[in-house]
């Protein structure tokens, strides 16, 4: 719920950028055409145009963004092998890279290109660049790194909406929460027409592989000693070793798990065959695009989804579902782990290649600022970290924001509330939001509110009072609450929010979150010795959104379930058990030939007595038609002859 | 004359009992064609209904609003492509029948051999699928660039109308040929021989003739166009309304929208805007029609033309 | 002298000078791309991209049984859908065309103009509209499929049979009746043998378009029917030109079938397609 009402949220110097843009007036000619094509939807609202206006600003060019789209890497690609287009920039998905890469299509990245992406890419996804390698043309393997620079990442997951699925099945939604942390739940009848998967070979062979060698993965990682074997959690203090960060333990967990994922060769893909074939006849449906709606329509209550979607479907669950009534869908990423994916820019060769124009573009899009437009708008996670992107997820998801500044939910009180129009950034937008109730979904995006600023809570403009209670947080920090002017830690904040409650609901939950995979040294002012709270780590977070669900069954350990934050940012336990499924290569007319037959379909029985009764009848028919007209010419001929034999009587 | 009441009796009788099975024939045909009729039309109502309401699916009603008919005259992108929709489909319609209408009739005349191979080609692109069509015009395109070109891009909204064409001159053909043998032979012989050349005979006596089977192909032409995905996306290039950009017309528009979204809620209140228009031109065409034909008959010399 | 009057006669306008454009056109996009195509299907792609002769695909395609599977099952979509296009449209079309009925141009209209909606949004209203009444591809994908297909070729089957039935002869069908026909014979020898044409052209509309399109399918059935459409447009999207190719010329083939039969029966297929419509 939160997220969506603090969307509204500042993104200062993306304004001011805006406002540059929209004076800068248009460019002239000499201008540099740069050819960029994304995927659709996949760009902060008014990016291009700060663009334009920031390469003239900083580099005196004058640069013309020529923006295209496509809709899938499939499409994208055969574009490019049949030479149909030419682009300065292409924003494909990680084997796509992988496969252009190996085809000698791409251009590398000079290696000072993009300071800003060095300086704010998150740290732990440009180790998983460098992993992923291809023979470049050239005969020699490089790391797609040099290729490419990410720009939007997430992960593969399952998205539920536990009280739907319940009433369905007549089962208790912490059930259903608790089974949603598992990769066989999908295979299991309980669940039966209850889920849709992807209509996306690669995809949907991903979630085969998790189930079919589900085993192979976790006797890895009974091998590794870095989990807990009851829970399958990672364990205090073996993150780097699990993710083998300095490179010197070829058979860490990640290495190993990487291998399991990325099986294809022809026995293997048959027995992931026969599990999809399994999973076909289990599940609602193969969605190709219609999934994110779905859910929120009620018409599935599981569905497999990419993060950014999920993000997407929980946010109108929240506004939309069940008739505007609000439906909560929560997203999992099971306990074994799963498919960790991005997509990065890349240069095809070409000899009219903007290749200093197309890494100054990317390295814009690199700046915190930009990405977090980026965020705002299409609810995709950026590779980029740093103090804005810091500072958003704060405002978006962490609950100490809630407690210290004043917000509104409901948008009729938007003029009311603490947030403040710039007016002078776009006047037309207050009246959006007044009389707009789909005041945050906006014609497919997500809808960016550029110009309501938050107001500091140490400003002057603060406000006392919050949700929580009748207390004053004027003067309060993230680092510390200052409550009824008295200071105190935040742990305490919760312990006398908690006491002071009447009920068990207006107690605080408030958990811990991990994020220093994304953060580490992408901040400014890290401080030096970082303590085990968020209060003196900026890198963890408070969530209220976590829930710990006990197992319903004998035994077994309990698992977390979490949504929108959880969505778009994994915990960083989960992290190593990510994996990124590269290009099949040669291999790919296995997997192609597997995902039809998965596709095909028998006809069922009834399907056969009716068609050979068809086709009985139409040959009937025809035979009928062939006899008829030949008795009929016969009948003609007779005629004929007769007709003639008494015109020759006459004659006589 | 006298007649026997008895009979005359019967005879209205009968006739009575007629006009009552007629009336319940009647009845029961109209029933049939609206029972059809709403079947037909209740997805079609369902949008236009959900076009009053901002949600982004049908089936949530978010309050009565003309939201998204404003909404649809900001979005830029969807004026843009609908622009794009309504010229491709105009230009590749005359260029259709121009070209088919010129084919159909020099075919008619041509000799046997020659219809008959025409005619089969031409059938070609009525039965196949789309998907190879586009296809192999794809890759076609790319030879021309790379051979004829010097390995330019020739993707443009040139190769996009071919495309087009592709699809609906066959339709033009098949709608121009029946026109061409209800006609009367002996009215061209009849012009020639009053002094027309040729090429005047053509134009003042055959082109009249079989203007309605040229109208019913470009219509249909039209139609074919407007509803195209397949072929548009793979011959498309840069051109048009987007100027430097990738055409896009209101077909692709979606296919690409629901890769990250729902479909734009503003296409809705689009649907619904142009349902309304051609209702209404419908019903324009056929007022003048039957009052034209009122009036004809009244003159005494109504000509049937339909 | 003579010579060149000779060259002018030949160089004179004649009428089937007129088809020359059409003809080239015919032979550049509809020709050559086919030849392009049988071009494919029997060539293989080494793993460089460069292309040899090679009857793999065709191998492949006769020895899979999923493909000829998927060819089973659309070929009965097709038929299926066919029949009851027929079934539905027929009699509309008798009932609009005759005069007795029906006076209304409006209403054949509003037949055809749901062509004019945007297919992709027709095609999800009525998966929405299937799935408030309990119909949908997670139960019932082959129901949900035929009805959407129904839904969408209706129009193309109404459109030929009308413009036939309006040109019926009316005076057989006095005729047999007054000759004491009982009103199914009627039907039999007068009515149908005259719209044969209409009902081939409206089979033709119908069964490969229906074979060959997959976005229905797919979306009403929720992914769980391929038909053969779907199958090509998989390989050619994952760049294995070479089995889509021959897959097309399978579709070809049949075509080229359906051509044939249309032909047997549909000599006097004077109509085709709503020729008199407008």
């Amino acid at each position: 719920m939160k997220r969506k009402a603090l969307k509204k949220a500042s993104l200062l110097l993306g304004m001011a950028l805006l406002s540059l843009a929209s004076c800068s007036g248009s460019a002239p000619d000499g201008s540099i055409n740069l050819r960029v094509l994304n995927c659709e939807d996949y760009i902060g609202d008014g990016v291009l145009e700060a663009f334009e206006a920031w390469e003239k600003e900083t580099n005196g060019k004058n640069v013309k963004v020529i923006y295209d789209t496509f809709d899938t890497n499939e499409t994208m690609l055969s574009s490019l092998k049949t030479g149909k287009s030419t682009y300065d920039l292409i924003c494909p998905s990680d084997y796509a890279i992988q496969k252009m890469m190996s085809s000698g299509m791409l251009e590398p990245f000079d290696e000072d290109g993009t300071p800003n992406y060095d300086a704010y890419a998150s740290p732990y996804l440009l180790k998983q660049m460098e992993l992923i390698t291809a023979d470049d043309g050239s005969g020699e393997v490089k790391p797609i790194a040099d290729y490419s620079r990410g720009y939007m990442w997430g992960t593969l997951g399952v998205l539920y909406n536990p009280e739907k699925v319940a009433s369905d099945k007549s089962l208790d939604p912490e059930e259903v929460k608790y089974d949603m942390a598992s990769w066989e739940a999908l295979w299991d009848p309980k669940y039966n027409l209850e889920m849709s998967v992807k209509d996306s070979m690669r995809d949907t062979y991903s979630v085969g592989i998790m189930k079919t060698y589900g085993e192979d993965i976790l006797k890895a990682m009974e091998e590794s000693g870095d989990f807990d074997m009851e829970t399958l959690s990672l364990l205090p203090g073996h993150y780097a070793h699990a993710l083998d960060l300095d490179g010197s333990n070829p058979d860490a967990y990640t290495h190993k798990l990487a291998a399991i994922f990325n099986r294809c060769d022809e026995p293997e893909v048959k027995e992931v065959e026969q599990a999809l074939m399994e999973l076909k006849a289990n599940v609602f449906g193969f969605e190709v695009d219609s999934g994110k709606d779905d859910i929120v329509k009620g018409l599935v209550g599981i569905n497999l989804a990419w993060s950014g979607d999920a993000v997407y479907s929980m946010e109108r669950g929240d506004n939309e579902g069940n008739n505007g009534e609000g439906i909560s869908i929560y997203y999992s990423i099971p306990k074994t782990g799963g498919n960790i994916w991005f997509d990065g820019w890349v240069m095809p060769k070409s000899s009219s290649l903007h290749k200093e124009e197309a890494q100054e573009f990317v390295d814009f899009l690199s700046l915190p600022e930009v990405a977090a437009m980026g965020m705002d708008t299409i609810g995709y996670t950026s590779f980029i970290a740093g103090d804005t992107i810091l500072d958003l997820i704060r405002q978006w998801y962490d609950p100490r924001t809630y407690a210290m500044y004043v917000y509104h939910d409901d948008p009729e009180d938007w003029e009311e509330s603490d947030f403040v129009y710039d007016e002078s950034i776009d006047p037309s937008l207050e009246e959006d939001y007044v009389d707009h109730g789909d005041y945050y979904s906006h014609g497919g995006n997500f809808y960016s509110p550029a110009g309501i600023l938050l107001q500091d809570g140490s400003g002057e403009d603060k406000e006392t009072g919050d949700d929580h209670g009748s207390h004053s947080m004027v003067g309060s920090t993230y680092e510390q609450a200052v409550v009824d002017g008295v200071p105190m830690g935040w742990e305490a904040y919760q312990e006398l929010i908690n006491s002071e409650a009447e009920s068990e609901d207006d107690e605080l939950a408030w958990s811990v979150r991990d994020l220093t995979y994304m953060f580490e040294g992408t901040l400014e002012e890290a401080p030096a010795t970082l303590g085990g709270i968020p209060d003196s780590n900026p890198y963890l977070f408070y969530t209220d959104e976590i829930e710990t669900i006990a197992s319903p069954y004998e035994g077994g350990a309990e698992v977390q379930a979490g949504r929108e934050f959880f969505a778009q940012y994994p915990e960083q336990d989960l992290i190593p058990k990510l994996a990124v499924m590269k290009d099949y290569g040669y291999n790919n007319k296995y997997v192609l030939s597997m995902w039809e037959n998965v596709k095909g379909n028998n006809l069922p029985i009834w399907g056969v007595v009716m068609f050979s009764i068809l086709l009985l009848a139409l040959l009937a028919f025809l035979l009928a038609f062939v006899i008829m007209k030949a008795r009929t010419k016969a009948i003609k001929v007779a005629r004929r002859k007769e007709a003639a034999k008494r015109i020759a009587g006459i004659r006589k | 004359m006298v007649k026997n009441p008895s009979v005359m009796d019967a005879s209205s009788r009968n006739e009575k009992r007629l006009a009552r099975k007629t009336l319940a024939a009647k009845i029961a045909a109209q029933c049939v064609i609206w029972l059809v009729l709403i079947l037909l039309y209740v997805p079609i109502l369902t949008l236009i209904a959900y076009s009053f309401t901002t949600s982004t699916n049908l089936g949530t009603w978010m309050g009565f609003s003309f939201r998204l008919y404003s909404d649809l005259f900001h979005d830029a992108e969807i004026m843009a492509a609908l622009g794009n929709t309504i010229i491709l489909a105009v230009a590749s319609s005359v260029c259709s029948v121009v070209l088919g209408t010129a084919g159909a009739i020099g075919t008619f005349y041509s000799g046997k051999k020659m219809r008959a191979l025409t005619e089969s080609v031409t059938e070609i692109p009525v039965a196949n699928a789309e998907i190879v069509i586009a296809m192999s015009l794809t890759v076609l395109f790319v030879f021309a660039g790379t051979y004829l070109f010097n390995g330019s891009n020739v993707f443009s909204f040139w190769t996009l109308l071919i495309g087009h064409m592709v699809l609906s001159l066959p339709f033009v053909y098949l709608s121009v040929k029946p026109k061409l043998q209800q006609m009367d032979p002996a009215l061209y012989e009849a012009a020639l021989d009053l002094g027309c050349t040729q090429r005047q005979a053509l134009w003042k006596v055959t082109m009249p003739e079989i203007l309605p089977g040229v109208f019913s192909g470009f219509l249909l032409s039209i139609t074919l166009s407007l509803d195209d995905f397949i072929v548009t996306a793979f011959t498309r290039g840069a051109g048009l309304l987007s100027g430097e950009k990738t055409i896009d017309t209101l077909s692709t528009l979606v296919q690409a929208k629901i890769k990250k979204g729902p479909i734009p809620p503003a296409m809705r209140a689009l649907t619904t805007l142009i349902f309304v228009m051609v209702l209404l031109i419908v019903i324009g065409v056929t007022v003048y029609q039957n009052v034209s034909a009122k009036r004809k008959k009244a003159h005494g010399k109504g000509r049937k033309h339909l | 002298m003579e010579a060149l009057a000779k060259a002018k006669t030949f160089f004179r306008f004649k009428r089937k000078y007129l088809n020359f454009p059409y003809l080239v056109f015919l032979a550049l996009f509809i020709i050559l791309p086919i030849l392009i195509i049988v071009f494919y299907a029997f060539t293989g792609t080494a793993e460089d991209g460069s292309l040899y002769f090679s009857f793999e695909a065709l191998v492949n395609f006769f020895t899979s049984t999923t493909k000829i599977n998927i060819l089973v099952v659309s070929l009965f979509i097709g038929i299926l859908n066919t029949l009851i296009c027929l079934l539905i449209g027929y009699p509309v079309a008798y009932l609009l065309s005759n005069p007795k009925f029906n006076k209304n141009f409006m209403l054949v209209m509003l037949f055809i103009m749901p062509m004019w909606i945007n297919f992709v949004l027709r095609t999800g209203a009525t998966r929405d509209v299937l799935s408030w009444m309990g119909i949908n591809g997670g139960n019932h994908p082959y129901l949900a499929t035929m009805i959407g297909m129904v839904y969408n070729y209706l129009p193309f089957t109404i459109l030929p049979l009308y413009t036939t039935m309006i040109k019926l002869d009316r005076s057989q069908i006095e005729a047999a009746r007054d000759l004491g026909a009982n009103p199914a014979q009627t039907f039999l020898h007068a009515v149908l043998p005259q719209t044969v044409p209409g009902i081939v052209s409206a089979c033709e509309m119908v069964f490969m378009p229906t074979i060959s399109s997959y976005v229905i399918s797919d979306t009403l059935s929720e992914g769980k029917i391929t038909l053969f459409g779907n199958i090509i447009y998989l390989h050619f999207s994952q760049s294995q030109w070479n089995e889509g190719s021959f897959m097309a010329l399978v579709m070809l083939i049949l075509v080229f079938l359906s051509m044939l039969l249309s032909r047997r029966f549909g000599k006097e297929n004077a109509n085709p397609r709503g020729g008199q419509l407008w």
